[in-house]
């Protein structure tokens, strides 16, 4: 018997091995392991830009939209009581008057009838997903309300690159910013926001398909004129082998109005800062710093 | 060890364990999920996962006997997966063969192998990883997530069915 057991096992081993050496695989197994380790990294890299963006502008954002917030959270203040008086209301039991439960007594079905044993879950969900989509809305609106200022310029259909709401040839990021009109527009086109004019200087800004040299500053020292001034942050040299740009340039507390050249623009990168009167829509009552050629930051200046 | 490191440790382990047991992990999958390109797939699986989980690892071995276990538990999945699929797909006449038909077919050069494939999952599991992968009763054991009582009796009702099958052919 265990002989033979022995002999069918021998018999197993050599079927597998004879099948198994007709199975062959591709060659290109490392290529495809390593494909889908490198998609899973991007993956991995992706989500961790996402952390470090959010962790970067969070504070940014939540400064922006402050008052949104602090509208929504009165909203939910002035809400809340009525709603919890209304689950108060579908939830709390109504007087039987046959007394005690199990006396015997069928209690009257409530206001809502006999179904209202699952009608009331069922309100109350539904009122909780009506609050949410309500707040979702107030909540983009107020965000729209409060972005449209900022990135409203003059209508798009001109074909004109420069300053038309970020459709430019060279960058998708290039947005006019909150308080730069262009000369164009000064002169025949609607401003995007008459108050912001009014109160704001004008400052030329030219994007040009030549990459501008980066500048990390984002309080450039200058004139609080609102012409831009060349500083040693940027130079206003019209040749485009020579630029100088800092990466280092010291932060000044003053608000400032400067322009850096980068190629042969005559002002790629401005900063304006709008004074608190001045009607900023952020409303955090601290001045909006914005750069030309990035989108429009907010800055606390002591 | 910094991330940096352990993801350059982890793809010198994958490119050294590819390169010495990549066709015998496909072979023994396949002997599992009766498809060759389904096998690689899930050996393909099973080598991103043992690079996910290096810092755990960090050593041969360990890795080996790790992707042989997500080896063993991704084939399962797909067996799983298929017999759901099984279910709800209308079944083909029997003159046309079915799509894994062919991939199948190289498999079931013997009878042994065909009464192979007759066997429960378990069983099978059992015979492929002794037979063909030459693994201890302890390592099935751990492979299989089973107890060493376990894949005896797997074992031994595998082989005492695999006899009955080929006694009654021959």
């Amino acid at each position: 018997m265990m002989t033979k057991d022995r002999d069918y096992e021998d018999i197993l081993r050599r079927a597998l091995a004879a099948a198994a050496e007709s199975i062959e695989p591709t060659g290109d197994g490392l290529q495809r392991i390593r494909h889908r380790l490198d998609s899973r990294r991007s993956a991995q890299s992706l989500l961790s830009r996402c952390a470090e963006w959010l962790e970067l502008h969070g504070t940014r954002l939540l400064v922006r939209f402050e008052p949104a917030i602090e509208w929504g959270r009165a909203g939910l203040r002035r809400v809340l009581p009525v709603l919890a008086s209304f689950l108060a209301g579908l939830f709390s039991p109504r007087g039987r008057p046959g007394g005690h439960r199990g006396s015997g007594t069928p209690s009257p079905p409530g206001r809502l009838g006999p179904a209202g044993s699952w009608l009331k879950p069922v309100f109350a969900v539904a009122a909780a997903v009506a609050i949410v989509v309500a707040g979702v809305v107030v909540l983009n609106h107020e965000t729209q309300t409060v972005i449209n200022p900022l990135n409203s310029s003059s209508p798009s259909g001109s074909g004109t690159s420069v300053g038309s709401g970020g459709k430019t040839a060279n960058s998708k990021r290039w947005k006019l910013p909150l308080g730069v009109v262009l000369p164009t527009q000064q002169a025949g086109g609607q401003a995007p926001n008459p108050k912001m004019k009014a109160a704001l200087p004008a400052v030329a800004c030219t994007p040009t398909p030549t990459p501008a040299p980066s500048s990390t500053a984002t309080t450039p020292a200058g004139s609080a004129t609102g012409t831009p001034t060349p500083t040693a942050s940027g130079s206003a040299t019209s040749t485009p082998a020579t630029p100088q740009p800092t990466d280092t340039v010291p932060t000044t507390p003053t608000p400032t109005v400067s322009a850096a050249t980068g190629g042969t623009t005559t002002a790629t990168a401005a900063a304006l800062v709008i004074p608190d009167d001045a009607g900023a829509p952020d409303g955090a009552g601290a001045p909006a710093v914005v750069e030309c050629g990035a989108t429009p930051k907010t800055s606390y200046i002591p | 060890m910094t991330r940096a490191a352990v993801e350059w440790d982890a793809d010198r382990a994958v490119t050294a364990i590819y390169t010495e047991h990549y066709r015998s992990l496909v072979r023994l999958a396949a002997f599992l999920v009766r498809d060759t390109a389904t096998a690689e797939e899930v050996v393909q699986d099973s080598f991103v996962a043992m690079h996910g989980a290096w810092r755990r690892l960090r050593d041969t071995d360990k890795a080996l006997s790790y992707l042989r276990q997500s080896v063993v538990n991704r084939s399962r999945s797909v067996l799983r997966h298929r017999m759901v699929v099984d279910k709800n797909t209308p079944k083909p006449p029997p003159d046309m063969p079915s799509a894994e038909h062919g991939a199948i077919i190289q498999l079931e050069r013997s009878a042994v192998v065909s009464a192979l494939r007759a066997l429960p999952d378990r069983q099978r599991e059992a015979l492929v990883l002794r037979y063909y992968g030459d693994l201890s009763e302890a390592q099935i054991a751990s492979v299989m997530g089973i107890s060493r009582g376990a894949v005896k009796s797997h074992t031994a009702r595998a082989m005492a069915a695999l006899r009955a099958v080929l006694e009654r052919d021959s």
